[in-house]
């Protein structure tokens, strides 16, 4: 690549953008975290979804030992089915206060929040597990949830749900708006005031309201979500692309493209297209954020990811009732990270929107 | 007045040097600039786009960027209200004061220098608010409209009430010229004042300037490429080259006996309509001129080119035009009945191979239109084309495309005419892979040097982007690309109108040589006639997209046959000197 390339120049103008750096390294780190969310959670379960009553709404940093059988035939799952979709089969675990063991017997105490009564002694005699046991420390970093889930464990599956959907809403937005965009701006005449018709219409319409249509009409799920937010925000591509592509196409290299003999499909996706790339790259940033809103919103409103999927807009709603109480930090700590996702999106936006800016001053 | 007074020179320019923030470091961009200016007198300040003429000038106004621009070294001494003022370290508010009442500016594009949404009148009337604010609003107007009059701007009453948008660009210039006059300053800098307009409508303003710096006392700094321009307007000339000033004094001096090699090529490199010379002489060649006998322009004898025009006549016309076509339907309510637009207005004409056709005319004469209509770029509203005896309507697949092959078009504007995003190597293989020219990678490459040898550039450029080039490299690679098609026939549409005149004389030579070295023929389209009668075998004259005059080149010069070719000849300000 030459020296002065466009992006080139373009990166070297990015990179003295500190804010804008710091919020891509963020959104890095997050994506990895959301990436590995099934190995790197303490509850690799699918769904982290290993209820335990008696561990309601634990406070953060708690440890608790535990007693976990292993099955006598352990499921197999592969390393890449458990990145995926997380162990479906986890081991059944109980809390213990105590424990004890002889030669053939374990005894413990169940575990309880207070400890002033004593409990009964239970014995399990080992040999009539079909499987063998084992006895370990685990940790809950951020606490439970009021269903005794390990909360730091729901949260990374949420920040993956939040990041897919924003991923998979702009690439469907992107898709369909900048093809529908430059086909209206370069053919002008009737196909554009088809497609303009189509986007005022869809523009009318409170975005929120036509995703619940759509939830509503292709029903509740994660793939559902996508679709529906993606759908919804194509417009906002398609009238930029399409302003670009109006002015794009009186300059003289597409002219000059055209007097080559260049199909219109060469000439929009080779000559256009790399020319609207920078507006794309900032509609997409702010984009993700707003999908990653209207996903955290719908999930709230019961309307979008269904339980026990985790989301952070629907651990908010779970966790709203105790706000008032002194687990607020239940429903503050995914609202914190659906406040810093944006934010950091945002700020990335606005350092892409410079870095371009700053490339066409120079030219 | 007493006659001392008016002696006294109103401007004085020492030694100025202005440099500018580059990459961090301040670069010199003009070395040591030197000169004067007398009450009531023009003074042109002449050179190439990068030559400091415009940056010397916004020196001089106090409207140099702060953050990136500083004065090196030099002194601006001018002459406000009967003393001397030292304009270099003037603060901001000082020099803000001067602006208006000492000195004004006009700029090159006056559609952008109005406001679009507030009347022309109003726009005039706020500059005299400003700056003579006891007057009352019944004196305003009444200035506005002496103004209006005095630039000569027909039916001043209506015109004060119409928007920038309803003039013509001659009318808004005028318009501009007034703001500027309204308080009634010493000074006026014009920077480019009439390089967007039409020849004709370009006579009209400099006339102007002209008579208000004598009937004013107003002195003039008149800012442009065009030599000829300077040679009608000015008294004194400033020639300014890459920030050094080349040559100072009066214009029959400079002319005549220009000292500085610099100038004697720019002199040199401009076509001049009384000769028919094989090629220009540019700047470089002066440069580098080691002695006279380098400098001999090769004329063409009167018989050699009898001769060849007659071997170009007895051919097959190559492509032929019948009663060509494009009206624009205009409505203004739907029901009514749409009336035209007649962009072109039944134009024919033909084109013998290796020939070229000039096409000349002012801006809306359907020139350009014409171009594009034979470039297949549009379609016609009616009318024949035929190319090779095949008509346009007729062609089909295959033939369609060889056509599109075998035409080709150079657009005006080199920056606009490369996408920004493609390598120099990409943008030239591109053709040649989307029409199977050359099957290998390995064929292409050694095909892309070939190209940039024609166009004499090196082969190092193909890895870089546009926006590493000046103007007339890009014009060499847009040609170069044109070329890959392997073309017969190429439409010039203002191809040099954008470059600056030794460079324009640069792509002429090239354009001619690369039509004896591979047969091509073109049509030439220029507003400027000087350059279209240089390069074409015959002209044709458009005038409102109907053909005003079709003739052999030298004959129309000669003996024009209609007023208004006359017209467009008498308009060209032709130095006279050489």
């Amino acid at each position: 690549m030459s020296e002065n390339s466009v992006s080139r120049v373009f990166w070297k103008r990015f990179r003295h953008n500190k804010p804008a750096v710091l919020g891509g390294f963020f959104l890095l780190l997050a994506s990895l975290l959301a990436l590995f969310a099934y190995v790197l959670a303490p509850d690799g379960s699918s769904n982290a979804n290993q209820q335990e009553l008696r561990l309601i709404a634990l406070s953060p940093g708690s440890k608790v030992e535990v007693v976990v059988f292993e099955p006598q035939k352990p499921h197999s799952t592969s390393f890449w089915q458990k990145l995926y979709t997380g162990e479906a089969h986890p081991p059944a675990f109980f809390p213990v206060q105590r424990l004890r063991r002889d030669s053939d017997s374990l005894y413990f105490q169940m575990y309880r929040r207070t400890t002033d009564a004593e409990t009964a002694w239970e014995a399990v005699p080992i040999h009539k597990q079909e499987g063998s046991y084992r006895v370990e420390t685990r940790r809950y970093w951020l606490g439970t949830d009021v269903m005794g889930r390990d909360l730091l464990s729901r949260l990374l599956l949420g920040l993956r749900v939040s990041l897919s959907v924003g991923f998979i809403a702009v690439l469907i937005s992107i898709a369909v708006g900048a093809s529908l965009g430059a086909i209206a701006g370069y053919y002008r005449g009737w196909v554009d005031q088809l497609i303009g018709w189509l986007i005022n219409v869809i523009w009318s319409i409170p975005s929120l309201l036509l995703v619940i249509a759509f939830s509503l009409a292709l029903g509740k799920g994660m793939w559902q979500v996508f679709l529906a937010v993606g759908l919804t925000m194509w417009v906002d591509v398609a009238r930029i692309v399409r302003g670009r592509v109006l002015s794009l196409r009186e300059q003289e290299f597409v002219t000059a493209a055209r007097a080559m003999g260049f199909s219109d499909v060469r000439i929009i996706f080779r000559h256009l297209m790399p020319n609207v790339v920078g507006p794309i790259v900032i509609m997409a940033a702010s984009n993700f954020a707003t999908a990653i809103l209207v996903e955290s919103g719908l999930s709230f409103l019961g309307l979008g990811l269904q339980p026990p999927a985790a989301s952070l807009g629907m651990m908010i709603k779970e966790h709203y009732p105790y706000i008032i109480m002194d687990a607020a930090y239940l429903a503050l700590v995914p609202g914190g990270v659906i406040l810093l996702l944006v934010l950091a999106f945002n700020l990335l936006g606005n350092g892409l929107s410079d870095a371009f800016d700053s490339k066409v001053k120079m030219m | 007045m007493s006659n001392e007074v008016f002696l006294r020179r109103l401007l004085r320019v020492q030694n100025l040097s202005v440099s500018f923030l580059q990459a961090g470091t301040f670069h010199q961009v003009t070395h040591g600039v030197d000169f004067e200016l007398m009450p009531g007198k023009v003074l042109g300040i002449v050179g190439e786009s990068g030559s400091g003429k415009s940056v010397t000038s916004l020196a001089i106004m106090g409207l140099l960027p702060k953050d990136f621009a500083r004065i090196e070294t030099g002194s601006i001494e001018f002459q406000f209200a009967g003393r001397a003022v030292e304009l270099v370290g003037l603060s901001k508010d000082a020099h803000r004061a001067l602006r208006g009442k000492g000195m004004a500016m006009i700029f090159q594009e006056p559609m952008s220098a109005l406001n679009p949404v507030m009347r022309c009148g109003e726009q005039v009337a706020e500059a005299i608010r400003l700056h003579q604010p006891d007057l009352t609003e019944k004196e305003v107007q009444d200035q506005v409209i002496a103004l209006f009059k005095e630039v000569q701007l027909p039916r001043a009453e209506v015109l004060v009430q119409s928007y920038p948008h309803e003039l013509s660009g001659g009318q808004r210039q005028r318009v501009m010229i007034a703001i500027a006059l309204s308080c009634n300053p010493a000074l006026l800098i014009a920077d480019e004042p009439t390089t967007a307009l039409d020849v004709t409508v370009q006579a009209t303003i400099l006339a102007l300037l002209r008579s208000l710096s004598e009937s004013r006392g107003l002195s003039v700094i008149f800012i442009t490429h065009d030599l000829g321009v300077i040679a009608q307007m000015a008294d004194e000339v400033l020639v300014m080259y890459q920030g050094k000033q080349m040559e100072f004094g009066k214009v029959s001096q400079v002319f005549q006996q220009p000292k500085s090699s610099y100038t004697k090529g720019l002199l040199a490199c401009r076509p001049v309509l009384g000769q028919r010379y094989e090629r220009l002489l540019t700047v470089k060649d002066f440069l580098e001129a080691s002695s006279e006998e380098d400098l001999k322009l090769p004329v063409q004898a009167p018989d050699i080119r009898t001769a060849h025009l007659q071997v170009l006549y007895a051919q097959q016309p190559l492509l032929e035009v019948h009663d060509l076509k494009l009206w624009y339907p205009q409505k203004e309510v739907f029901w009514q009945k749409p009336s035209y637009v007649k962009a072109v207005d039944g134009v024919s004409f033909t084109v013998f191979p290796h020939e070229t056709l000039g096409l000349v005319g002012e801006s809306g004469s359907g020139k350009s239109t014409i171009g594009k209509l034979v470039a297949g770029l549009q379609e016609p509203t009616s009318g024949s084309l035929s190319y090779k005896g095949v008509v346009y309507d007729q062609m089909n697949g295959a033939i369609r495309k060889l056509f599109r092959r075998k035409v080709q078009v150079i657009f005006q504007d080199p920056f606009g005419s490369l996408n920004p995003r493609m390598t120099i190597g990409e943008a030239l293989e591109e053709p040649i892979k989307v029409h199977g020219l050359r099957k290998s990678a390995s064929e292409r490459q050694k095909r892309l040097v070939e190209l940039l040898e024609q166009v004499s550039l090196p082969a190092s450029v193909l890895r870089k982007y546009p926006h590493e080039f000046s103007g007339g490299q890009r014009q060499r690679i847009v040609i170069a690309r044109c070329l890959a098609m392997e073309p017969e026939f190429i439409v010039c549409d203002e191809s040099v109108s954008a470059l600056d005149v030794s460079v324009q004389a640069q792509v002429l030579n090239l354009l001619k040589s690369l039509q004896k070295e591979l047969g091509l023929t073109y049509i030439f389209i220029s507003h400027d006639l000087s350059v279209v009668k240089h390069l074409s075998d015959r002209v044709m004259v458009l005038k409102a997209g109907k053909c005003e005059e079709l003739q052999e080149a030298d004959a129309l010069y000669l003996h024009p046959q209609t007023a208004y070719t006359r017209q467009l000849i008498a308009a060209i300000p032709e130095t006279k000197f050489y």
